[in-house]
């Protein structure tokens, strides 16, 4: 008799498939893509190339579509175009730096231009002097882009002390 | 007979078994919403400072008799002076500059000047722009706990530039 059960339970096994019990799985699934949708509604504005590190900062203001300068260590960078390498501006004497005078001030009085408002953002590594820095700023501010917003790595109060 | 009475109704309630949900096409939707949403999620985040700086037209002079506050970065100690001279001169401590003690004498100077919001940093040539984020970051604001919620609370926020190097009196409109 218990034989003949366990050939009705080998029976049983054989007419019905096994399924995978997929419920847990689902779980995880369902909590990970509502978690991921939350946190990918903050879209990213600026995009920086992997060559600058940004410098660490506890500041919160969001960042807003600026026309953008990138100084890394050796290329000087407007709207994604490289205009002058790094070595050729820091062998000048010249406080400012011309070329990116001439490129600021052809964005801000093309037609139609878009980044009329005097507003740049500047993106520099970390490790930059501020020598280079300070000839960046002032070329902006040649160029009548006087509102400078510096792009930084937000991170939290403790990591910046 | 009864027996097998029995177990006939046993295959019939087996038969009528909860039916399965097909969860395979939820299955592939999530298999391939997880991996796109994971490649963009955003690890860093991207924040600014602001900074205004006079445009050419319109020079701004600094007074003699307006307060002025200057924080000079040197590769050694931070130095802050107003008009009336030194205030504080900061030693580095392990090797990195004192901003906590920077930010705590900018609380202090903001409490005897509370209506004051402009403070000129400067810096050697070789500073690098880390030291001066970490300075503007302590001369912008501080963080202190109000009905139990930690805000950022103002110090002074608008800021300039200069180098350290030219005499005190060129420095006011450097940047």
């Amino acid at each position: 008799m218990s034989l003949r059960r366990m050939e009705q339970r080998r029976g049983r096994g054989i007419d019905k498939p096994p399924s995978l019990n997929l419920v847990s799985l689902m779980d995880i699934f369902t909590i990970l893509v509502f978690f991921l949708m939350v946190n990918a509604n903050e879209v990213e504005i600026l995009e920086t190339s992997t060559a600058i590190k940004l410098p660490d900062s506890i500041s919160e203001d969001s960042p807003e579509d600026r026309l953008s300068i990138e100084v890394s260590h050796d290329e000087l960078i407007v709207q994604g175009e490289a205009i002058a390498s790094i070595s050729e501006v820091m062998a000048s004497d010249n406080p400012r730096i011309d070329i990116l005078v001439h490129v600021l001030h052809a964005a801000k009085t093309e037609p139609g231009a878009k980044y009329s408002a005097g507003k740049v953002t500047i993106m520099g590594d970390k490790a930059l002097p501020y020598e280079l820095l300070k000839r960046v700023m002032l070329s902006c501010q040649t160029a009548n882009f006087t509102r400078i917003a510096l792009a930084v790595n937000q991170v939290s109060e403790e990591g910046a002390a | 007979m009864r027996r097998s009475n029995r177990t006939g109704r046993r295959r019939a309630l087996r038969d009528v078994d909860i039916p399965e949900l097909n969860v395979t096409p939820f299955m592939n939707l999530m298999i391939v919403l997880v991996p796109v949403l994971l490649l963009s999620l955003v690890f860093t985040h991207t924040t600014v400072i602001e900074l205004d700086f006079p445009s050419d037209s319109a020079q701004t002079e600094v007074s003699s008799e307006q307060q002025h506050l200057e924080i000079s970065v040197f590769a050694t100690e931070l130095v802050i002076a107003d008009n009336r001279g030194l205030v504080r001169r900061l030693a580095m401590i392990d090797g990195a500059h004192d901003y906590a003690g920077l930010n705590l004498t900018m609380q202090a100077i903001k409490q005897q000047m509370p209506n004051k919001r402009d403070a000129v940093i400067l810096l050697e040539p070789a500073t690098d722009y880390q030291a001066l984020v970490f300075v503007m970051d302590s001369v912008r604001g501080y963080s202190t706990v109000q009905n139990g919620e930690l805000i950022q609370a103002e110090l002074f926020p608008d800021m300039s530039l200069g180098d350290v190097a030219i005499p005190q009196i060129a420095m006011g409109g450097a940047l």
